[in-house]
């Protein structure tokens, strides 16, 4: 090798994680299992400095199938982890009065049945049935038919078939999961202090942060900062002036209230998300209660009213009062600045229509072991690392702005603004794509797939002008005489599954929550 | 939804490796064979090759995705081989490239199974760092291959190094589009001969509506694709698409291309020095002299140097 190459010898001695939290602990977890351990030559310190001052949401969370992935990889226990956060299945996400008062749809993960000559299955539905009516598509997706029923078991077999055709995720107990992942990461020598940051070090010349002063007079340096201090974006924005791309014109939701409530029967193995007039409520099951929540946009709605509308529409007695959050929906323009990472809140912000919180979470600690820096923190590698946050940012985006703009409401000043304005270029061409079409683009193959979009399309009432003209290779009554036996297989597969509370009733019942804390 | 939009012909214009690679799939989905059943999707492909222009014909190396396309064609592989006098591909050799005398390889396969997410190269660069490694092409099965040229398609079960390489083919193009052109008509592909002297547009939209041959006729289409070469007739020629210049990144403007006769051994790789085991070409800027023949052919050339 000709080239003389730089020593190394530079590693990172000491990473601190600003913020505990959902964030914070779900970034100290992967990082304590890689670098955790004295005997290991890439051992690093972990430090993770919380405040006791700052409470936790802690309504429920719901995630996406690779969350699954990632437990995996931490090799939890996943009975104990259903145990400790009170966690319940997920099969999709159930949109009630979205497009059109009265209008339901479901986002189930997985697909409308096995592809045909490379042409996806809903197409060809949509060919043979898309103008009669008659059977409906989503009888061919099992996780839709699955969740309809309250049905839930793990998707089972080598062979593809009904009975395998689904994913799943869960919904949790944000909170209980953090905990959860503490102690993990605790056992694995990550380091926990408590206290609140008052002072924060930069070296001259480059602008690295050094160290974090506590109001206690403790001084924590470091050689990487991990900015999960939510919101408030302590050292992202407030030290490294890393800017906010803001998106508030196409997402102008900016407010939450959320609640917990008593849970009711059955348990249902779903989101759901119903659209209201100047937003929309989620309803997250836990095994020990419900989680539900208000998103409204503040300009069309008062506080109050939205708080209202929130406790008018609780399924459960009300566990509590409201709790209130702001937000700015948007994108840190620099996820990455210098020596520091921000993953979280802190990196930016969308609403959690499609569940994508968690998964930010996960791919940002997932993108910083694959590009792990040393002690130098090249900027090449926090300019790769931006480059493919960015990219998952502005796709998600586009998914949850293609829920509004669909809309044909016209009962509200929100909704007609919604159905008014602008969007983004790239999201426009999906749209036209898929209504001139069927076809959907994949901007970012770490984001939603094809099913996700067209459930979203077709939900929303957005069927193809024109049939995909291949999909005449195939004979009309051959796919009659198929979706017929494929529906059939999928209700016959679901009649024998169990009901998804007594499911986790004879394997995972959690305790009361009481007894489940320390 | 109504499906009295279908395109009821495709006309290709231009033969030649893109028109015929392009044909062929198009008759496999589109077209009929004599006496078969109906193609509930069928259409009329029509291919126009003007028997004024040659082909080069001095061989092309291909990625190990071509075997994709050939499997989908569900072409027979021996024949395919035979027909097109192809040799198989493991990868370039780069030679004199970065500084002169230097060499390396760039092999269709990796340097090993990655070791906990990390790539096997990135670990032996770390062994290296104190010197003495053996090249890490020596990890590469399909670069230690070529270099003692043997071949073999990869073997089945579990990765081994037996099985962690991949291949494609060197072939001459000019029998490729040949042996495709067989395919393709075999299909139900229409070939016509002759030279485009005429195009029709549809007002107010710019559609292309047919072509007009020198000996007069038209030729109506729904669908044309240009496969025309570099004077892109109907995308350039007609529709005025642009094009983005990179002439500025790369400055070659002009090859000179020629076959000579076949030496011992037959490499399994490409050398960008001799293109394919009997084409050679030389690509340069034509600011600086230089030709293939004085420096690629190491046995007399069987022709004259065809200029592009």
């Amino acid at each position: 090798m000709e080239k003389q190459r730089e020593p190394v010898g530079m590693p990172l001695r000491r990473i601190v994680i600003v913020g505990g939290g959902t964030a914070g602990w779900m970034s100290a977890a992967p990082l304590s299992q890689l670098l955790g351990g004295q005997a290991h030559a890439a051992s690093c310190e972990i430090v993770l400095i919380e405040s006791p001052e700052i409470g936790t949401v802690g309504v429920g969370e719901a995630t996406l199938p690779t969350i699954r992935f990632y437990n995996r990889t931490l090799e939890l226990d996943s009975a104990e982890f259903i145990r400790k956060t009170q966690a319940t299945f997920k099969l999709g996400i159930e949109f009630k009065d979205w497009g059109h008062l009265g209008n339901r749809f479901f986002h189930g993960f997985g697909e409308f049945g096995p592809a045909i000559l490379n042409r996806s299955s809903v197409m060809h539905w949509l060919r043979v049935h898309g103008q009669a009516g008659g059977m409906g598509y989503e009888d061919l997706s099992t996780a839709t038919v699955m969740a309809l029923r309250n049905r839930f078991v793990p998707p089972d077999g080598d062979v593809a078939s009904a009975a395998n055709a689904y994913s799943y995720a869960f919904h949790f107990d944000a909170g209980l999961y953090a905990n959860f992942l503490r102690d993990y990461a605790m056992e694995r020598g990550v380091k926990r202090e408590e206290g609140t940051i008052v002072d924060v070090s930069v070296r001259p010349g480059d602008g690295f942060v050094t160290a974090v002063t506590l109001a206690d007079g403790r001084r924590i340096e470091g050689d990487l900062f991990i900015d999960c201090s939510g919101f408030r974006a302590l050292l992202i924005e407030g030290v490294c002036k890393a800017g906010y791309d803001d998106w508030t014109h196409w997402l102008p939701c900016d407010s939450a209230q959320a609640v917990p409530c008593a849970r009711v029967q059955p348990l249902t193995p779903y989101t759901t998300s119903t659209a209201r007039s100047a937003g929309w409520q989620w309803r997250i099951p836990l095994q020990h209660r419900t989680g539900n929540g208000h998103v409204y946009c503040s300009g069309y709605i008062s506080d109050e009213a939205a708080g209202q509308a929130l406790m008018h529409n609780l399924d459960g007695a009300p566990l509590g009062e409201p709790r209130q959050l702001r937000f700015k929906t948007g994108m840190r323009k620099k996820a990455w600045d210098r020596n520091v990472v921000s993953i979280g809140l802190s990196s930016g912000f969308l609403e959690p229509l499609e569940s994508t919180s968690i998964q930010l979470i996960m791919d940002g600690v997932g993108r910083l072991i694959e590009l792990f820096p040393d002690r130098r923190c090249d900027a090449h590698l926090a300019a790769e690392y931006n480059r493919r946050m960015a990219r998952q940012y502005t796709s998600i985006r586009d998914f949850i702005v293609l829920h509004y703009k669909l809309t044909k409401r016209d009962d509200s000043e929100f909704w007609r603004y919604c159905a008014a304005m602008p969007i983004p270029d790239t999201l426009n061409h999906q749209i036209e794509l898929f209504r001139r079409s069927g076809r959907v683009a994949i901007l970012d193959p770490d984001s939603f797939a094809e099913p996700s979009w067209v459930s979203l399309f077709l939900g929303l009432g957005v069927w193809p002008e024109r049939d995909d003209p291949l999909l005449r290779q195939v004979d009309e009554q051959v796919l009659r005489t198929h979706f017929q036996r494929l529906r059939t297989a999928i209700a016959k597969t679901v009649d024998d599954m169990p009901d998804h509370g007594a499911f986790i009733d004879k394997h995972v019942r959690a305790a009361p929550l009481e007894m489940a804390k320390p | 939804m109504s499906n009295d939009q279908a395109i009821r012909r495709i006309v290709i214009v231009g033969g030649g490796s893109a028109g015929w690679m392009t044909a062929a799939p198009l008759s496999q989905m589109f077209g009929t064979q004599p006496g078969g059943p109906a193609n509930p999707v069928g259409c009329e492909i029509v291919l126009i090759e003007s028997p004024d222009i040659g082909t080069v014909g001095v061989g092309e190396a291909t990625l190990p995705s071509i075997r994709y396309y050939n499997d989908a064609l569900e072409l027979d592989n021996a024949e395919f081989m035979r027909k097109t006098q192809a040799s198989f591909k493991l990868g370039i050799e780069f030679k004199d490239w970065g500084h002169v005398g230097n060499r390396f390889f760039h092999g269709f396969g990796g340097f090993g199974p990655p070791i906990v997410n990390r790539s096997s190269v990135a670990h032996w660069m770390r062994l290296n760092r104190a010197g003495g490694m053996p090249s890490y092409e020596e990890w590469s099965t399909a670069s230690v291959m070529a270099q003692r040229n043997r071949f073999v398609p990869p073997a089945g079960g579990p990765p081994s190094a037996a099985n962690s390489y991949s291949y494609a083919f060197h072939f001459d193009a000019g029998l490729y589009a040949n042996f495709l052109r067989d395919y393709a008509m075999a299909r139900g592909v229409q070939r016509e001969e002759g030279t485009i002297v005429d195009v029709s547009l549809r007002p107010g939209d710019g559609f292309v509506t047919a072509v007009t041959l020198a000996d007069g006729r038209r030729i109506d289409g729904d669908l044309f694709i240009d496969c025309s070469g570099f004077r892109a007739m109907l995308i350039e020629g007609v529709c005025k698409a642009g094009y983005h210049d990179w002439t500025h990144w790369l400055p070659c403007d002009s090859a000179q291309a020629v076959p000579c006769a076949r030496t011992e051994p037959l490499t399994p790789y490409t050398t960008p020095l001799r293109v394919a085991p009997a084409g050679n070409g030389a690509s340069r800027c034509s600011t600086a002299p230089a030709t293939a023949m004085s420096t690629a052919a190491p046995t007399p050339a069987t022709s004259k140097p065809a200029r592009c």
